[in-house]
Formats: structure tokens, C-alpha cells, sequence
């Protein structure tokens, strides 16, 4: 199965949702699609608008290869599943998003080969041949984790605890 | 102690809760939009996306106010989007501290949200390296989701 999700955002991914409904027919597995506010209603494939986190995820476990736009959200689940991964990142002359910072991680994503990058719909069918299991990179989330920690207690003050005499 | 955390509901939400153990032994509470994926956030105030309907920006001010006066958080941390802006205006005003994570997504350009609160954030945390010299010297690499 082959899962497409386009996110949470409030403008709709109609290139992506359309050229994948296009191929669903000819790809011989299942697609299904999350098209969030997209206009494009899929005529072959499965599909929904949103979900909850938990079926997003099942089928994020369940799927052979994820297509999605270039959302944080859907990147960060991607890649904890471990499962081949398409990017298509969203455009601002397409109408697809406020600016092209989708083309900024995109091009990270690429460079560090966690995902299989596209720019162009017209290359879908190639890329999700190509799509291979993201390599596990170093993990840079735990220092974030600290220094946040880190900058609560600083702003903070100290903590409210009670002052032990000994 | 208390702290607010603001964000939307779509990847903003996701980074919130990748960060959930910097919030572990505090007493936390959400502001965000009203979604399936915000519904089942334990402590939340929930409101209309107002990228969607300007108008209820109005009615957001004054209630995330009167939340704020309610609570009173220490501290207010988001991850973005565009609703962390009134928020740490608001506790900003109020003399709460505050603290913006800047989405993951952000490389090398930042975020019109990001420069809206950068004035007034208490902390202000990047998640590249490349984006420290965008925004200016109070702004800190210090790890990323990504």
C-alpha cells in the first residue's frame, strides 16, 4: 500500500493529490490518501480529509512507501516508521503554501538521503521505485530536549520547591 | 511549575510533543486549534484557526487573556504557528517569560512568525545552524527534530 498524506495545513495540495490518483490504477497496489483541504477529490484512489494521530500513524506503519508533502509532522512520523519515503514539498506559486520553505527541508532531507526528493509531479512513478528506508542519522533531538529543559529553569528561576534547612 | 504551551494542530503539534520530556514534572496546559488531532490533548483550550476565519482572531485575544490571568503560567513555550504571536504579545504585557522553538522546517529563512515574537521571546531556540544569522544574536542553535 502506498500511503499519500499532504498534512494539516489550510491550503490544499491538488498537483500531488491528482498526479497520484492518475497513477493510482497503474501501480498495481493499494493508494491511500490523506488530501487535507485540497479541492481535487481522488477518483481512483481511497481517500479521506483528516484523521486523528493514530490512524495517520497505522498507516504510516502499514504502508510500503509514504508520499508526502514536506511537513514537519508528516516528516518526523515518516521517518520514526522507518518506511520509504517520497517528499513532493509544497510551492507559494502553486497556491500550495504561504512561502517555499517546504523547498528548504526538502533540500536537507535530500542531501542527507533520508527521503527521495521531487520537485516535479511528472516523476512520481520513477521516484517511488527509487524510495529506499531512510538511514538512521545522529540523533540531535535528545540536545534539543536538554536545552529546553535547560531554559525552563532558567527563565523560570529556580524551581518551586520547598528550602530543606539541614 | 505551570507552563503554557501554544501551537497549531498540524506539525507544530508534532514537535510539541517530540519535546514532551523537556515538560516532564510540570504542570502543562495547551492552547491550540481545534482539530481530531487536539481533541484528545488532556488540558487544552481550543480555538477556531483563525488563518481560516480572520474573525475569530478577535474573540482569541481577549479569552487567551483571560486564560492567561486564570492560569498564570510561568512560562509559555510554542513551537509556532502564527497563534504563538498574540500569545507572547499578551504574556509579554502580563510579565510571563517566554520561550519560541522555531519550527524544524525553517533551514535558512525565517518564519514571519518567528520574526513577529523574536522581539519579545525571553528564549528563542533554532533548530539549524544556518538560520542563527537570519534572525540575530539572540537566537540559539541548540539541537533539531529533524
Amino acid at each position: 500500500m502506498i500511503f499519500v498524506s499532504v498534512g494539516m495545513h489550510h491550503q490544499g495540495f491538488d498537483r500531488l493529490i491528482r498526479a497520484m490518483d492518475d497513477l493510482d490504477t497503474s501501480l498495481g497496489e493499494p493508494v491511500v490518501m490523506q488530501i487535507g483541504a485540497s479541492s481535487y477529490e481522488p477518483r481512483n484512489a481511497r481517500y479521506f480529509r483528516f484523521a486523528g494521530n493514530d490512524e495517520v500513524e497505522s498507516l504510516m506503519e502499514a504502508a510500503r512507501v509514504v508520499v508526502i508533502h514536506c511537513g514537519v509532522g508528516s516528516i518526523i512520523s515518516a521517518l520514526r516508521h522507518r518506511v520509504p519515503l517520497v517528499v513532493v514539498p509544497r510551492l507559494k506559486r502553486y497556491g500550495e503554501h504561504v512561502d517555499d520553505h517546504q523547498l528548504e527541508v526538502a533540500r536537507v532531507l535530500g542531501e542527507s538521503g533520508r527521503a527521495t526528493v521531487l520537485f516535479d509531479v511528472e516523476g512520481l512513478r520513477e521516484a517511488i521505485g527509487r524510495a529506499h528506508p531512510p538511514p538512521v542519522v545522529s540523533d540531535r533531538r535528545r540536545d534539543l530536549i536538554n536545552a529546553l529543559s535547560q531554559c525552563l529553569e532558567e527563565v523560570a528561576g529556580k524551581p518551586d520547591r520547598e528550602v530543606v534547612t539541614p | 511549575m505551570k507552563i503554557c504551551l501554544v501551537c497549531s494542530h498540524g506539525g507544530h503539534l508534532t514537535e510539541m510533543l517530540e519535546l514532551s520530556e523537556a515538560f516532564q514534572g510540570h504542570d502543562t496546559f495547551f492552547v491550540t486549534y481545534k482539530s481530531d488531532r487536539t481533541a484528545r490533548l488532556k488540558r487544552s483550550y481550543r480555538f477556531a484557526n483563525f488563518t481560516k476565519d480572520r474573525l475569530s482572531l478577535f474573540s482569541f485575544v481577549p479569552r487567551v487573556l483571560t486564560i492567561l490571568l486564570k492560569e498564570r503560567p510561568k512560562v509559555v513555550v510554542s513551537t509556532g504557528a502564527e497563534l504563538a504571536v498574540p500569545v507572547f504579545y499578551l504574556a509579554k504585557l502580563l510579565g510571563i517569560k517566554t520561550i519560541f522553538v522555531e519550527s524544524c522546517c525553517r533551514v535558512v529563512h525565517p518564519s514571519l512568525t518567528g520574526r513577529l515574537v523574536y522581539p519579545v521571546a525571553d528564549v528563542f531556540l533554532v533548530q539549524w545552524p544556518s538560520l542563527v544569522r537570519s534572525y540575530g544574536p539572540r537566537a540559539r542553535y541548540a539541537g533539531s527534530l529533524l
